[in-house]
């Protein structure tokens, strides 16, 4: 028998029972326009918080020593790289944007009230090559960006707030004539002798990455460099690859420029030094339980339409059998017939997706109300705003289609299993 | 061309036995238009299932053809149904999402047919069955009679060996049925096709030209007319 007699006969039972086929292809639309809604939304997320992370707190990758890096949780200002200038000569001639750093840990008192921060000595010519705190958006009216060699600090506006810095002074006040706060940090030098440095709050910023607006200082490098006793030594240099390059193969032409110095160093990319590199496996195991999800819609629907179908027509295979239509004919319809459903139910749930996502790229979604500056790991702000992302599109619409065709053998099968007799006896 | 030896068949479930049929003898030849008649549950449906090879008999052989449809496997028997056997049904059991072109076409299509060979030959049935210019209907705009017409054509159009016909009559009205009846003897005259059918009407069977009256699953009178 000829596939396209078949598939035309598929066809039309499926507009047999149209209330029933429109019903069940919604229920498959609706799981997977909330799969794609979902997983863009997720993806928006990822992709923003990867953004926030890599402008603002890490960049691309850093070099730093080995032993500095097992010990980062205590910032050792001992296990350092020695020769920053020759490293950032090898990454200039080799095209790779990157700037040195000197991270400590320190406290900050304004007036009464201290509070435990990383402190960044950060080189104000060459840092916005990697960073972007220069950007307008980011600092705060009337701030201004630091200046070399000047007793001077840049914060975080959460940090400013629990300071008790009046912010609306700050913003009203000029940035070069007007009066900034002074705050006074506190911390041990790289011998560990005690240090005090009063510095001046010349800006705050706002940057969409909760973490650095919340325990962030930045001073002048050559600052720090002195008051630390660095001697010429920093903790890092971070450096910033193109967005569409392989970060690990990057890290790994990056290591092996520098696998001939004696000094035992270290490159780790930003997932790693952001440290929260399991994020990601937690979306994907709620995806996966949201496509299982997908999968047993489609198989209760679809199963509950087709067999309804198979014993309203149980008679008419029977006939069908009779008239010597083989079985796998036979089951080939029902195959048709419930991949048609799928098809629409994709279809349509491809399109509702397609326009939910939409929205969630174009406007998204706005949580700061509920949330607060509640941290959950992701280096965004309440407003979550989605990404396209193609391959989950094509996963759900192929899903539809596939769980629909696999379960067409479970109703065919209950027919099949009947004999033809039994079958044009059936009331 | 139909030789039936010695049929038995008997149903079980679950312990109750149900012998159906007890020992059925019949020699059926080409071109007969025999009726099958019998009180409720004398045997008649089963034994047009054994002969239109739908199922098995317990013990006995049935040929058609001079082939041993008892010995052939499933498969093999819906091949042999395909090719040399139509069937018509109380209920007529059309297909209701085609229409009655494409409910007698649907026969052909099983036998890979297509394209202007199978336009023709389904225009011209349906043109002997007195359907011509109802053939985009569909089976809820006809009439039971009519159905039963779309039926009779599906049966005929592949030109079987044997027609097997179930109490073709038994859904429709006296009138009806005895146009229906009229029908298929024209065609059993026009081409030689053998006709075996059931009923319990006197009517039905007074058309007959060969009647076997079945009774407790044997046959107690045959005869030709
Ligand atoms: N599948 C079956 N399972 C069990 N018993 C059956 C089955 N089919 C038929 N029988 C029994 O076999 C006997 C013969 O049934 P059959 O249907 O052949 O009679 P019939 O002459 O066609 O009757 P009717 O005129 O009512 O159609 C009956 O007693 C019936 O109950
Ligand atoms: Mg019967």
């Amino acid at each position: 028998m000829r596939k396209g007699f078949i598939i035309s006969l598929a066809f039309k039972n499926l507009f047999r029972y149209t209330r029933r086929t429109i019903i069940t292809s919604i229920a498959i639309a609706v799981g997977i326009a909330f799969f794609i809604w979902i997983d863009g939304w997720m993806k928006g997320i990822e992709k923003e918080s990867e953004r926030n992370t890599i402008q603002y707190e890490t960049g691309s990758a850093q070099i730093m020593d080995r032993t500095y890096w097992d010990e980062r949780d205590f910032l050792p200002l001992r296990f350092t790289l020695n020769h920053p200038d020759s490293m950032l000569e090898v990454l200039k001639e080799n095209n790779i944007p990157a700037t040195k750093r000197i991270t400590f840990s320190a406290e900050v008192y304004f007036g009464d009230v201290s509070k435990q921060i990383k402190c960044i000595g950060i080189n104000p010519e060459t840092d916005n090559a990697v960073f972007n705190f220069k950007d307008e958006k980011v600092l705060l009216p009337s701030s201004r960006y630091l200046r070399a060699n000047r007793d001077e600090i840049m914060i975080g506006r959460d940090l400013a707030e629990n300071l008790g810095i009046d912010l609306d002074a700050f913003i009203t006040a000029d940035s070069e004539t007007g009066t900034r706060p002074e705050a006074e940090l506190k911390f041990r030098t790289r011998l560990g002798a005690y240090q005090t440095l009063t510095v001046k709050v010349v800006a705050v910023y706002n940057t969409p990455n909760p973490v650095i607006n919340k325990a962030i200082g930045m001073i002048p490098l050559d600052i720090a460099s002195s008051v630390l006793e660095m001697n010429g030594s920093v903790t890092e240099i971070a450096m910033l690859f193109p967005p569409w390059e392989d970060v690990n193969e990057r890290i790994k032409g990056v290591a092996a420029l520098f696998a001939n110095t004696k000094d035992d160093l270290t490159v780790m990319d930003w997932k790693n030094l952001s440290g929260n590199p399991n994020i990601m496996e937690g979306k994907s195991k709620f995806l996966n339980i949201f496509l299982f999800l997908i999968f047993v819609i489609a198989a209760v629907g679809i199963s509950n339409t087709l067999l309804m179908a198979v014993f309203e027509r149980i008679r008419e295979i029977g006939m069908m059998r009779a008239l010597g239509m083989k079985d796998s004919s036979i089951r080939l319809a029902f195959l048709f017939e419930s991949a048609g459903i799928g098809l629409i139910g994709s279809v349509v749930g491809l399109a509702i997706g397609a326009v939910l996502n939409y929205f969630m790229v174009t406007y998204g979604l706005d949580f700061t109300e509920l949330m607060g500056s509640m941290d959950f790991g992701y280096r965004i702000y309440g407003v979550f705003r989605a990404t396209w992302n193609p391959q989950t599109m094509v996963t759900a619409f192929l899903l539809g289609i596939i769980s629909s065709i696999i379960i067409s053998f479970l109703p065919s099968s209950r027919a099949l299993k009947m004999e033809v007799t039994e079958c044009l006896r059936y009331q | 061309m139909i030789k039936i030896e010695k049929v038995t068949k008997t149903y079980i479930t679950g312990d109750q036995k149900v012998e159906a049929l007890r020992g059925v003898d019949l020699f059926i030849d080409k071109g007969e238009f025999l009726s099958i008649a019998g009180p409720s549950g004398s045997g008649k449906t089963t034994l047009l299932n054994l002969i239109g090879c739908l199922d098995k008999s317990t013990s006995g052989d049935i040929f058609i053809s001079g082939e041993n449809v008892g010995e052939k496997s499933k498969n093999e028997l819906a091949l042999f149904r395909r090719q040399k056997l139509g069937f018509v049904f109380q209920t007529f059991n059309l297909i209701p999402v085609l229409t009655a072109f494409e409910n007698v076409s649907f026969t052909l299509a099983l036998l890979s047919m297509n394209g202007s060979e199978l336009k023709d030959r389904t225009m011209k049935i349906l043109k002997e069955v007195g359907l011509e210019g109802m053939e985009h209907r569909f089976p809820r705009e006809l009439s039971g009679g009519q159905q039963q017409r779309v039926a009779i054509a599906r049966a005929l159009v592949k030109d079987p060996d044997l027609v097997l016909a179930d109490e073709p009559t038994a859904n429709l009205d006296s009138v009806t049925g005895e146009e229906i009846l009229k029908l298929m003897e024209n065609l059993n005259r026009k081409h030689q096709t053998t006709f075996v059918f059931s009923t319990h009407d006197k009517m039905v069977m007074d058309h007959a030209k060969r009647l076997v009256l079945l009774h407790d699953g044997l046959v107690t009178k045959d005869e030709r007319r």
